[in-house]
């Protein structure tokens, strides 16, 4: 076959080369590998042949009470923050988005937490956590309840261990989700609310006539991000908790690195990653179809 | 300088799209052909394959006797001027100018001499030095024309040039590129959808529609003798009247034309051109008037004088359009239906110094039959070659 | 008369009503930012603070207003860990994420979105496909691999896995369709070839693609905790993240200490985000209005 005029096969695939081998070797390989190794019963540094199990470690795991637990807490966890960080995200957005001076300062105020890495929040809020009526979260409680507040050791605490773990996350990932919303809010076309506000639309109508269906896609966007984002939950599991107190923090990925690291079990680990992924993956296709349908509608 | 050739080229793009169909041309060396057409008629089409920016499916492309198909564009020493402009951003003019001799690798001195005189031609240099953003929309447009020059490419394609501009820039630009051309004597291939550029620029004039080449020739010809009723009623504005009609055989040899209940007397001038009229006689035609062979008729009854009703009229200042209620059924128009505006209607040019129409009016138009042009109820031209 | 006093005072009323609706906005705004920028300031106070005062005082107002400041705290942790080391080790692997990230992916993103090439389809639905995979879904056998190509305790290990990203190149595919399609056109025809287009033409005119997939990089990689701890036991090699929690439990647990190396890890990041922060706002938005 002759090489067409605008066929530019051979600087293409140079160009994509680099990429390539960087998305097969360390995206595509893993991913295959985690399947493989799955139905295997591999540990690192063990004496015995690798044999293939089938599905043996997927039974293992679903029948493990830790990795049941795991679950269970990473679904708590997208309940709860799923909503209140959108609700609060939202909020804030609204404040935010008016034509006043000074908007910019407090975006930028409340964006900040995200330039902080999850491990230094963790750290900062351990503090903040500290036990005892002399911690400072106990003792501001104690104050804003005149008293009523009894002082918890939160991280240690089977009940409030996991809320938590799940503040402190809400506190870190908020701003990125605010940004995201108002910059949706912006998108929306100010004839859409004169016109609404002719029709007699009052505040809260047009709220719900006009803001929240033409934010849909951000919304979409930011709730199942956030749904993904629960279930990757670990860096301040490991930190402050590992797991504790009595699996009530416990994780999937916590589950899953203390399975490869402190037993070397990589297969178990792996089939723990596959579950995760499919977790992922059937989030990730409800946001594709709830977002193209929307496309359809306009 | 060079000569192109397109033999039967074909375009049909991925999706089935048809949007050029055996089309054949042939540029003389320095000839200034204007390609035009409504928009979709593959006449953009046409210009990106002769810049190589797209393939065509079918034919032959030859520039200055090479065929060039398959050739890049880099290769084929053409180049363009977009309706856009496609202007660097990030480079100044006088970085704009340059890049195409840079690519030459043309050595740095001579580099600049060329962009100091191509600046002085087009009257850019106090603005060698701005952005594209920071110059006004006349001025970009000469930028884009200036790098099109700069490198002496051996043929011009320029793609609706004028588009983005007002309309009184429009027609100063307009002389300038008819100037430049006849000065440079480029070869130059323009497009646009404008029929006055297209009348007042070209050597000749291809009229282009779904692909296909209608006509082609020069300015005067088209308009006079349009090859059929598309280039009639394109060419020209507003374009020729055309309306469905029979000859009659007059008295003694002469012929006569029905226009709705009335008669006109066809010159015979005009029917020489219609070839062996005999064979016409009392079939179904088409009939095109233009509307300066409308004119006010003087006091009492002269040949082909016509009564109307006027359904509206435009005042231009140089001269008066009046829309009139066709005495014949129009062409490609619904049959005089109940309602005023679906009314088949005719259009007159008439000298300003008349007196004013007013909607309603009965006037009396005489007809100037010698230019009447016929064509067979496919809308193909009658002439007397074939 | 009476009508327009009256018209007088509805306008006054209804001015007054915006301006209250206005401060009520700032109140909520203005309450709601102490209450959340107050962990930031407790973690700044308690750097400056004597360490042991830190904890005592946790619950009381010289959490915030301090009544004693010294610099004792930044000069321990000087001491006691390789704070500069860490530091170092962060930027290197984040800016080399970063940097070889912005070249890696952006030929790619335009390979897909402008060229014509045998393979492109494949290639594309390859890349949206790997969009999903979060590292956590692939890190336990990424971590067999790399231990199996004997990569730990590297730099490589921290860098080179994450170079290439099916995220940005979606995020440089999407601007380069966005871009007109002429001036590439017209850089051909000037005599420029497909390399030469890209680097004159395109890649200047890119910035903003350039800006918001180096941001959204560097948030997604600078504060990555889980992989490092797999794949690192020495600190020559450990980035901030991990350097924080290893000194978190390094006795004698001083908070004060702690909380310097938490200002020092931040603040230089938190500078760079204040002067750029139209560019990181505007950075995430485009990966929401993507998503």
């Amino acid at each position: 076959m002759t090489r067409l005029l605008n066929d530019n096969t051979p600087a293409a695939w140079l160009m994509v080369l680099p990429a390539a081998v960087g998305l097969g070797a360390f995206v595509a390989v893993p991913f295959v590998l985690a399947l493989v190794l799955s139905l295997t019963d591999l540990r690192l540094g063990s004496p015995l042949p690798v044999e293939f199990v089938g599905l043996r470690q997927y039974v293992r795991i679903f029948t493990d009470p830790s990795f049941q637990r795991a679950l269970v807490n990473n679904a708590v966890f997208a309940a709860v923050v799923v909503p209140v960080q959108t609700g609060l995200a939202l909020a804030l957005a609204l404040l935010l988005n008016r034509a006043m001076r000074g908007m910019v300062v407090f975006r930028t105020l409340f964006f900040m937490p995200v330039v902080f890495p999850m491990a230094l929040v963790a750290v900062v809020w351990e503090l903040i956590y500290a036990p005892g009526p002399g911690g400072t979260l106990n003792s501001f409680l104690g104050a804003v309840t005149f008293g009523w507040w009894e002082p918890r050791a939160f991280l240690h605490d089977t009940f409030w261990a996991l809320p938590a773990i799940m503040a402190l996350s809400v506190w870190q990932g908020l701003g990125f989700q605010m940004v995201i919303l108002l910059a949706g809010l912006q998108a929306i076309p100010e004839q859409l609310y004169e016109a609404a506000a002719i029709d007699g639309a009052g505040k809260l109508s047009r709220f719900w006539h006009v803001t929240l269906p033409q934010l849909r896609n951000p919304l979409v966007f930011v709730v199942l991000l956030t749904g993904i984002l629960a279930f990757r939950v670990f860096d301040q599991v490991q930190i402050l908790t590992r797991g504790g107190p009595h699996d009530a923090t416990t994780t999937v990925m916590f589950e899953a690195v203390t399975a490869a690291f402190t037993r070397q079990q990589v297969a178990r680990a792996s089939a723990m990653t596959v579950v995760f992924f499919v977790i992922v993956l059937a989030i990730t296709l409800a946001q594709r179809m709830l977002i193209r349908e929307e496309r359809e509608v306009a | 300088m060079a000569t192109v050739q397109l033999n039967h080229v074909e375009k049909v793009f991925p999706d089935g799209t048809r949007a050029v169909a055996d089309f054949s041309l042939d540029v003389r060396d320095g000839e200034f052909l204007v390609l035009v057409g409504p928009s979709g008629c593959g006449k953009s089409t046409i210009l990106r394959m002769l810049a190589g920016l797209e393939e065509p499916t079918g034919g032959e492309i030859r520039i200055g006797g090479e065929t060039v198909n398959h050739r890049p564009p880099q290769k084929r020493n053409v180049a363009m001027v977009f309706q856009q402009y496609a202007l660097y951003p990030h480079k100044t003019v006088r970085q704009n100018l340059a890049f195409p001799l840079r690519m030459m690798k043309m050595a740095k001195a001579e580099r600049n001499k060329r962009v100091a005189r191509v600046a002085e031609t087009l009257g850019l240099t106090p603005w060698l030095d701005r952005r594209p953003k920071h110059l006004s929309g006349g001025q970009r447009q000469r930028v884009a024309m200036g790098r099109a020059m700069v490198r002496n490419p051996a043929v011009f394609l320029l793609d609706e040039p004028l588009s983005n501009l007002d309309a009184k820039l429009r027609v100063q630009v307009r002389a300038e590129i008819a100037q430049l051309q006849r000065r440079l004597r480029t070869t130059t291939i323009y497009v646009t959808h404008d029929q006055v550029e297209a009348m007042t620029l070209g050597d000749r004039v291809a009229v282009l529609l779904d692909g296909r080449l209608q006509q082609i020739g020069g300015g005067r010809e088209l308009y006079d003798a349009p090859a059929n009723v598309f280039v009639a009623g394109f060419l020209g504005s507003p374009g020729m009247n055309i309306f469905h009609t029979r000859l009659h055989g007059g008295e003694g040899d002469t012929l006569e034309l029905e226009f709705g209940e009335q008669r006109l007397a066809v010159p015979e001038e005009a029917a020489a051109r219609f070839g062996r009229v005999d064979a016409l006689l009392e079939r179904p035609l088409l009939a095109g008037l233009r509307p300066e062979a409308f004119s006010p008729a003087e006091d009492g009854a002269r040949e082909n004088g016509v009564r109307v009703r006027v359904a509206a009229s435009e005042a231009l200042g140089y001269e008066n359009l009046v829309y009139f209620e066709s005495p014949a059924p129009v062409f490609g128009q619904p049959a005089a239906g109940g309602e005023e505006h679906a009314a088949a209607r005719m259009v007159a040019r008439l000298p300003a110094a008349g007196p004013p129409s007013a909607t309603g009016d009965s006037v009396v138009l005489t007809v100037d039959a010698r230019r009447l042009v016929l064509f067979d109820r496919e809308g193909k031209a009658l002439s007397a070659k074939d | 008369m009476n009508g327009r006093k009256e018209h007088r005072l509805t306008r006054i009323r209804r001015r007054t009503a915006a301006l209250a609706a206005g401060a009520v906005n700032y109140l909520v705004l203005t309450a709601a930012a102490l209450l959340y920028i107050a962990p930031i300031l407790f973690m700044v106070v308690a750097s400056f603070k004597p360490d042991e005062r830190v904890l005592p005082e946790a619950g009381t107002w010289q959490a915030f207003f301090p009544d004693e400041v010294t610099l004792d705290n930044y000069a321990a942790v000087f001491r006691r860990v390789p704070f500069g080391r860490y530091m170092f080790n962060s930027l290197l692997i984040t800016g080399s994420i970063v940097g070889g990230g912005l070249v890696v992916n952006s030929l790619a993103g335009y390979a897909l979105a402008r060229l014509q090439w045998r393979g492109r389809g494949a290639v594309f639905r390859v890349v949206l496909a790997l969009m999903i995979l979060p590292l956590q879904a692939i890190a336990v056998p990424l971590f067999y691999q790399t231990t199996v190509l004997g990569w730990r305790d590297t730099y490589v290990v921290q860098i080179v896995p994450f170079v290439a990203n099916a995220f940005a190149i979606y995020l440089f595919y999407t601007f380069f369709l966005g871009m007109p399609k002429e001036l590439e056109e017209a850089a051909r025809i000037d005599g420029a070839g497909v390399w030469r287009t890209l680097v004159e033409i395109v890649l200047p005119n890119a910035k903003p693609a350039f800006a918001a997939a180096a941001i959204t990089t560097f948030l997604m990689y600078w504060g990555l905790y889980l992989w490092p701890l797999m794949v690192t036991t020495h600190e020559d090699v450990r980035p901030l993240p991990l350097g924080i929690a290893t000194f978190r439990t390094l006795p004698p647990i001083q908070w004060g200490d702690i909380m310097a190396f938490a200002v020092m890890m931040v603040a230089p990041v938190l500078v760079v985000f204040v002067i750029f922060q139209r560019w990181f706002v505007r950075g995430v938005a485009t990966t929401g209005m993507k998503g």
